[in-house]
């Protein structure tokens, strides 16, 4: 059985049965992001944007500051490496959005494919994730245009679709099968039809930009070059947040910060490719020293790159980077704009 | 499973001081762990050096693979590259590493190596020319043309001159402006380039130095009509991490630090314009 359904109330028995940490949305516009859910706290029944934190998931499991390692020099030039722990309590995030929950697809692919980046490693095989459908589309939403939806189940190891006092909840990993076990067992199956019929409750009212995925990759290849690009930056204060409120955002920085002359540690800490000297050389080159070059390196990440690299976009359309942008700038107008317009 | 960011703590077995001190000081260090390479490499691969307190520098490995050492050419410019300036011989050195791809010496088995270096650029090189000294039956020769700002900026000069004495390499040094005693050329690297004229028949051209160095060495070697597949260079990028997952050293799709830092023109050309040097 791949879908059951169960009332509500069961969730949270089966939930707390575990002991897990449960972090879940702290609500629209609250700087909260994802809290852990208090002892005997009520779980979200519903999502949407007007449920959807100013802060995406992804800082459980990337934290904006991370011990690398630590060192201990001696006198005489010695030197002494301790690695990090690099871990958590074992966590399940519960009623994300899909666009929050198809970050981790992100993320994963590029955090962990090919070399794994160790302190995301760490934490990521320790998190759940129990997605939900989203009810509420925002005005600065775009889910359908990157290749998502208001129903999607992508990155969720559950996925839950709220049915009145029910949920119908999808096995779409084995990574949550201890919790799974303990819903599923007397709990009544819901077969495809079942599932089809709930999922439709799930449609956006309104969605305001409206982008072809499939063309977007070849046009924005061929706008490397448009002029353009210093148009749609123009107004750019480079101040990252665009970068830094986004889910799948990861670019980092790492420092060593000395607790003395002889001890201290290596961070790793959040970077923004909007940054004027993200890419600065000590030579003084700068292959990015360009605001607009700064932008389209940030849109051409998302639509072009990582999606040749890894076969789908670095983008879930959570609009984050629209509403929180003080200037206004509007990557899905952007985008629009190269060459993804219908 | 391995922890990437743990470095190896390896010894400073040796140190030549390259150019005389001053704020652009060279010095090269050669580092092992307990008597042998701490890893294998192959030529023109990095490693991220760590100056404690400081950070990381991404430094590539000067010498051939030999298994017995690596060398860094280490120019005094930000705050690592100034730290490791104070190391003494015997005191300890943190690195991780080998990063980054390779240049493809064995296809290069049969054909003349033809070596353009500019200033402290000449190091990722020396891995290449290192190699094909200590295999000259492999390859039909070696031209090394390496040129900086003025005769004490030059480094391996005893080496470069060992290799011209014993005809092991056409070895064409130059320096930017004229100076009492020099009897080389005086010049720009790409001006020698032009004067000596290498053919292009079955040889390969690398290049690396400062951005202006080449693309000035690449149309030079385009006038000489070497085609864009015979040139390789390998490119300075930013990096943090040095496997692919920061972000800041990409040219497109192509992370510098785990697909390059050497390309051949011919695959430069394919990557988006952002890989080209500035003109």
């Amino acid at each position: 059985m791949s879908a059951i359904r169960v009332p509500a109330s069961r969730m949270e028995k089966a939930l707390a049965e575990t002991g897990w940490r449960v972090m879940v949305p702290s609500g629209a516009g609250r700087k909260g992001g994802y809290v852990e859910l208090r002892a005997g706290g009520r779980l979200p029944r519903e999502c949407g944007d007007h449920t959807k934190p100013s802060t995406p998931p992804k800082g459980l499991v990337f934290p904006n500051n991370e011990e690398l390692l630590s060192y201990v020099l001696g006198v005489k030039g010695e030197i002494e490496v301790g690695p990090a722990s690099h871990t958590m309590a074992r966590t399940v995030l519960y009623g994300t959005p899909p666009c929050d929950t198809a970050s981790f697809r992100a993320l994963d692919s590029a955090l962990l494919k090919d070399m794994a980046e160790p302190g995301y490693a760490g934490k990521r095989g320790l998190l759940g994730v129990i997605g939900m459908a989203c009810s509420r589309a925002g005005r600065w939403c775009f889910c359908t245009s990157v290749g998502l939806s208001p129903r999607s189940n992508i990155g969720a190891d559950l996925m839950v679709y709220p049915d009145g006092d029910d949920l119908l909840v999808e096995r779409v990993s084995d990574r949550l099968d201890g919790l799974w076990k303990r819903l599923e067992a007397g709990a009544a199956g819901a077969d495809e039809k079942a599932l089809r019929a709930v999922e439709g409750k799930f449609v956006p009212r309104v969605l305001n930009f409206v982008f072809e995925a499939e063309k977007l990759a070849d046009a924005l290849e061929k706008a490397f070059g448009s002029p353009y690009w210093k148009e749609f930056s123009e107004r750019c204060v480079s101040c990252g947040i665009c970068t830094f409120l986004c889910p799948t955002c990861h670019c980092f920085d790492i420092t060593d910060v000395a607790k003395d002359e002889l001890s201290g540690k290596r961070l790793r800490t959040w970077d923004t490719c909007q940054f004027p000297e993200f890419t600065g050389e000590t030579s003084a080159h700068n292959p990015r020293k360009e605001r607009w070059a700064r932008q389209r390196q940030r849109v051409l990440h998302k639509f072009l790159y990582h999606p040749r690299n890894h076969g789908h976009m670095m983008c879930t359309g959570c609009g984050r980077c629209i509403r929180y942008c003080p200037v206004d700038i509007n990557i899905a107008e952007g985008v629009m704009r190269l060459g993804g317009s219908k | 499973m391995k922890d990437e960011y743990i470095p190896v703590v390896t010894e400073v077995a040796d140190i030549r001081t390259e150019t005389p001190p001053g704020d652009r000081m060279i010095r090269t260090l050669r580092v092992q762990k307990e008597g042998k390479a701490p890893f294998a490499h192959l030529p023109g691969q990095c490693a991220m050096i760590s100056a404690f307190g400081r950070g990381e520098a991404m430094i590539s490995i000067a010498c051939p693979p030999n298994g017995e050492y690596l060398e860094f050419s280490i120019l005094l410019q930000g705050a690592v590259t100034t730290d490791l300036q104070y190391l003494e011989k015997g005191e300890k050195i943190a690195l991780r590493g080998p990063y980054g791809n390779s240049f493809p010496v064995d296809e290069w088995k049969g054909r003349r190596v033809i070596v353009v270096g500019g200033g402290i650029g000449i190091a990722p090189l020396r891995s290449v020319y290192g190699h094909v000294v200590r295999h000259p039956a492999d390859y039909a020769g070696l031209d090394i043309f390496y040129g900086a700002r003025d005769s004490q900026s030059i480094i391996y000069k005893q080496e470069l001159f060992d290799l011209l004495e014993k005809r092991k390499a056409n070895v064409h040094l130059s320096i930017d402006r004229p100076e009492p005693g020099w009897n080389h050329f005086v010049g720009f690297v790409a001006a020698n380039l032009t004067r000596a004229a290498p053919s292009p028949q079955n040889a390969v051209a690398i290049t690396c130095g400062p951005p202006i160095h080449i693309t000035v060495t690449l149309d030079v070697l385009k006038k000489l009509g070497f085609s864009e597949d015979q040139v390789y260079t390998t490119l300075e990028r930013k990096m943090k991490c040095g496997f692919g997952k920061c972000g800041r050293c990409n040219i497109g799709e192509v992370y510098t630090c785990v697909k390059g830092p050497v390309f051949s023109l011919a695959r430069l050309r394919r990557l988006l314009p952002e890989g080209l040097p500035d003109k």
